[in-house]
């Protein structure tokens, strides 16, 4: 035991010069993930009473039903499924098209960075206007109140009084966001691969598709799998889009505001915390695995 | 005919640069557009460009109250927020960048497992937090300063250690042989030589205050005064008037672009040219 | 002023020895330089001493005091890094004025060692400007001024001037010796380059994986090499080598290389008797193998294959039989390469080492048992 002492303290006197330095950046960070933690599972386990709390309390869970914890759980289940492919594809296709050289590529791949810079913000309120009702642009576009655009709807839409219009357009805003982050982690994959492989497929007479088939996609897998991990969980920690553009469909970000704010029921929004917690854990580990399975097939074979 | 590949590329490309360049379009746009451009009405659709372009609207925000202090606030919030993730960030990074101590590895994931939970799960419990006795004594302009700098700090820290790495050791050793203890040739050596590089993390740490939008708004929830993205959300949620919330989310969108410039420019640090060889 | 002197130090980093139990003295105001192949231990070595580096095993003491656990800044040393370590934000002046602020010297004594040491270094015209707009050389002597103003008792130099091109290696090299004899400072030097080490110092100390081969005056070490390590390592082009066998015969001992036999030189034969018929490596200095006009009773025949041309001198590459050899001659001898030439090792100039451990066989008369 004395020795052990003995040997924290040689350690302290070795090190204190560094650990001086360390400790106040230190000590914020787990001051706060400790607070974090700390509340989190005090309030899961908290009835909040107008006068007084309750605490142990299983409450939260018995409310947990009727507070719409699972449709807002279904639907930040499809914004993660429809988004995460969609992210991917448009990443994709613009690293595809950034990848070759061309006069001017230093000016698009600039241009490009534009969707990272604006704030989420006011790239959802752009959203919010343009497709208002019923004279936004696109209602005016879509219902050909332009001479030169065909009229493709009857009357207009109302985009914000229908789950899957007004998710949608949120999904939209999510992934003309982010594009530039899902572009350059593929473009950085992609530019790691050798050019000798597409120069020995083409002797041997592969076709586009094919070279792209066999070469590009299976080596491309790192930087694929990063990009459906990094955005899945972007998409199921999403607030600010489906908040400013669908508030009447909350997802599970939103949800925490309602009843935070709404119900002031802060023991059932640390609940639903965790609870979104919980889902982002689980659903990185299934990508993980199924993106880790998938490149053993696509590499083994 | 078959479409040849350069041909789609540059249609690709054509598509690809309508689809980043609509939305800062129509922010300009709105952001200049009059009265009745916006609100039409419906007799007509609303127009592509506006029919009398205005810089009114701009003329007007520099007097309404009510922007002024959201962007005052903000200022002081972000630059508070540069303040505290320099200071603590700083020394942490060099601590972690320069120094093998045991444990090390943990401490550096300890120290960014603060941001593997979402913005909307922390921040429940850190109002909680700032609600109770004695925090909630500290003024609400310093806790959103405090919050964001928990969101920026592990940046900050990454970004720093990277800076720090590229110092050569010598200087320090040499500065320690001349007679420096270590902590003077920290922050006489190492410190000046590392700013151009530091001036990247504290415009990081500004233009995550800056444009910080979940936590102001939770922390600000019930009063008048608040920051530039949150003024924006609740005149959102009274106003029609577009091409008004247009501007203010103009206002808060160019700083962002001129500091990310600035950011790039400032990263060839042209300092260390003298140092080595 | 100070001597320094290195006790068994030894140093590892976790299982790794990078040095182990290394001995040695440096008189006062004498100049040292620690010479060894890139890797050896001698920038470890020297950043012992500075401080820089813990010591894991013996002593190192700066005059008669025990250094080991004291802080660099209080060994009152001071060293001239490879990179010259120059503060890139301060001026020439401002680097140079660096110690003397820290130890809040008087300004009036302050402005005149920084006089004194921007004249030694004829570094005057240069005081305001920045170490970005300095030549290397003009940085390297920079840094030796920082280095000196602050009247260390030990100087320590890190390869000082790697860094540097050819001819203004020279120069500086001739500069370092003047200034040594002028400022008369205990000098540590580091270095990889032979040459560099032979022309510079009183003393050398060649450094090998961790240990020290040998310690002694330049012309001690090139005469009379320990170890088949020194012999190799000093001198350019390096001592040619060949094994041998000693063999007992009626007109003494012989050297049995195989292709030809050379009778044995000054080495005692006392020392070689124990080797008899067993091998031996013999080494032979480039310059110490003559090329003789015609061909004597104990001559060899040697066949050219290179001539390399360095100026006042040409290297030879021959072979005699299947043994390669390099042989210096003073240029214009007119020997061309594809051409057999009569060559004569000389006999006093041998040197014999164990085949095993690589010590010279003279070593054991150096060495009281």
């Amino acid at each position: 035991m004395r020795s052990g002492w003995r040997r924290l303290e040689l350690l302290w006197k070795k090190h204190s010069f560094e650990l001086w330095l360390l400790a106040p950046a230190l000590l914020y960070l787990l001051g706060f993930l400790v607070i974090i933690v700390f509340h989190l599972l005090v309030l899961t386990f908290s009835y909040t009473l107008p006068l007084e709390d309750q605490f142990p309390s299983l409450q939260n869970f018995v409310d947990l039903a009727d507070s719409g914890f699972f449709t807002a759980l279904w639907r930040t289940l499809l914004f993660v499924l429809v988004g995460t492919p969609l992210q991917l594809l448009t990443g994709l296709a613009a690293a595809l098209l950034l990848q070759r050289a061309f006069r001017g590529r230093a000016v698009v791949s600039a241009l490009a960075m534009l969707p990272l810079v604006i704030p989420s913000l006011v790239t959802a309120i752009i959203l919010n206007i343009v497709f208002d009702y019923p004279f936004g642009h696109v209602n005016d576009l879509l219902t050909g109140r332009f001479p030169w655009f065909p009229e493709l709807l009857s009357d207009p839409v109302n985009w914000k009084s229908t789950a899957p219009a007004a998710l949608g357009v949120a999904l939209l805003g999510n992934v003309w966001r982010n594009l530039p982050i899902s572009m350059l982690i593929l473009l950085s994959g992609l530019l790691s691969i050798s050019e000798d492989y597409y120069e020995a497929a083409h002797t041997m007479g592969a076709t586009g598709w094919q070279r792209f088939k066999f070469i590009t996609l299976p080596l491309l897998t790192p930087a694929i799998s990063t990009v459906l991990v990094l955005r899945s969980i972007e998409l199921w920690k999403e607030f600010i889009f489906p908040f400013i553009v669908a508030p009447a469909y909350p997802t599970l970000g939103v949800l925490i505001e309602r009843i935070h704010h709404g119900q002031r029921n802060a023991g059932l929004a640390a609940l639903v915390s965790l609870l979104l917690v919980g889902c982002i854990a689980a659903s990185t580990f299934v990508i993980q695995r199924s993106t880790r399975w998938l490149r053993q097939r696509l590499v083994g074979v | 005919m078959r479409w040849s590949a350069p041909l789609l590329h540059r249609i690709g490309l054509g598509l690809f640069l309508v689809a980043v360049l609509i939305p800062p379009f129509l922010l300009f746009k709105y952001s200049i557009s009059d009265k009745e451009s916006v609100v039409t009405g419906g007799e007509y659709p609303q127009p592509f460009w506006p029919f009398h372009p205005t810089l009114q609207l701009f003329e007007q925000l520099f007097t309404r109250d009510d922007f002024l202090g959201a962007f005052s606030l903000s200022l002081q919030i972000a630059l508070l927020t540069v303040f505290f993730s320099l200071v603590l960030g700083a020394p942490a990074a060099f601590a972690l960048a320069r120094y093998r101590f045991p444990g090390k590895a943990l401490v550096l994931f300890l120290m960014i497992s603060v941001r593997l939970l979402p913005d909307i799960t922390s921040v429940v419990p850190v109002v909680e937090q700032f609600a109770r006795y004695p925090f909630s004594l500290v003024p609400e302009l310093l806790q959103v300063a405090l919050a964001h700098t928990l969101l920026s700090l592990p940046y900050v820290l990454y970004i720093a250690i990277g800076v720090f790495e590229t110092i050569p050791r010598d200087l320090e050793e040499q500065a320690q042989l001349l007679g420096a203890s270590r902590l003077f040739a920290f922050r006489h050596i190492v410190l000046p030589v590392a700013l151009p590089g530091l001036a990247a993390a504290a415009i990081y740490a500004f233009l995550l205050s800056w444009n910080e939008f979940v936590f102001t708004f939770f922390l600000t929830f019930q009063s008048t005064s608040t920051t530039l993205p949150v003024l924006l959300q609740r005149i959102m949620a009274w106003t029609v008037q577009t091409n008004y919330l247009a501007a203010i989310a103009l206002a808060l969108t160019l700083p962002v672009i001129v500091f990310t410039m600035i950011v790039q420019k400032y990263m060839r640090a042209g300092m260390m040219a003298g140092a080595i060889k | 002023m100070a001597s320094v002197k290195l006790e068994g130090i030894g140093k590892s980093y976790g299982d790794q020895e990078v040095v182990s139990d290394l001995d040695l003295e440096i008189a006062d105001g004498e100049f040292v330089c620690l010479v060894g192949p890139s890797g050896c231990g001698k920038s470890t070595t020297l950043r012992m001493v500075a401080g820089l580096e813990e010591i894991t095993r013996g002593d190192v003491y700066i005059g008669d005091r025990r250094v080991n656990l004291v802080a660099p800044r209080d060994r009152n040393v001071a060293m001239v890094f490879q990179s010259y370590a120059l503060f890139p934000h301060m001026t020439v002046e401002a680097n140079i004025a660096f110690g003397l602020k820290i130890r809040k010297l008087p300004e009036e004594e302050r402005r005149r060692k920084i006089q004194w040491s921007l004249e030694l270094m004829g570094l005057e015209s240069l005081a305001g400007r920045m170490p970005r707009e300095l030549s290397g050389g003009e940085r390297q002597r920079v840094a030796l001024g920082r280095a000196l103003v602050l009247e260390p008792e030990v100087l320590l130099l890190d390869e000082p001037l790697s860094n540097l091109d050819a001819g203004l290696r020279s120069d500086m090299r001739t500069a370092l010796k003047k200034l040594h004899l002028e400022v008369q400072r205990t000098i540590l030097y580091v270095t990889h380059d032979q040459v560099e080490a032979m022309t510079l110092s009183d003393r050398v100390a060649v450094m090998s994986r961790g240990r020290l081969m040998q310690v002694g005056t330049p012309r001690e070490v090139y005469r009379r090499p320990r170890n088949l390590f020194v012999a190799t390592f000093i001198g350019n082009p390096s001592m040619n080598t060949v094994q041998v066998r000693p063999r007992d015969t009626k007109d003494g001992i012989v050297l049995d290389a195989g292709d030809f036999q050379l009778p044995l030189g000054e080495v005692p034969a006392g020392l070689v008797l124990p080797y008899l018929n067993q091998p031996v490596i013999l080494g032979m200095r480039p310059e110490k193998i003559q090329v003789l006009e015609k061909p004597a009773d104990d001559s060899l025949r040697a066949f050219v294959n290179v001539v390399e041309p360095l100026g006042a001198e040409n290297i030879l590459d021959v072979n005699v039989g299947d043994t390669n050899f390099k042989i210096k001659v003073a240029a214009g001898s007119g020997i061309k390469p594809g051409q057999p030439i009569p060559v004569r090792f000389d006999r006093e100039s041998q040197h014999l080492f164990d085949h095993e451990t690589g010590t010279s066989l003279l070593d054991s008369l150096q060495r009281p048992v």
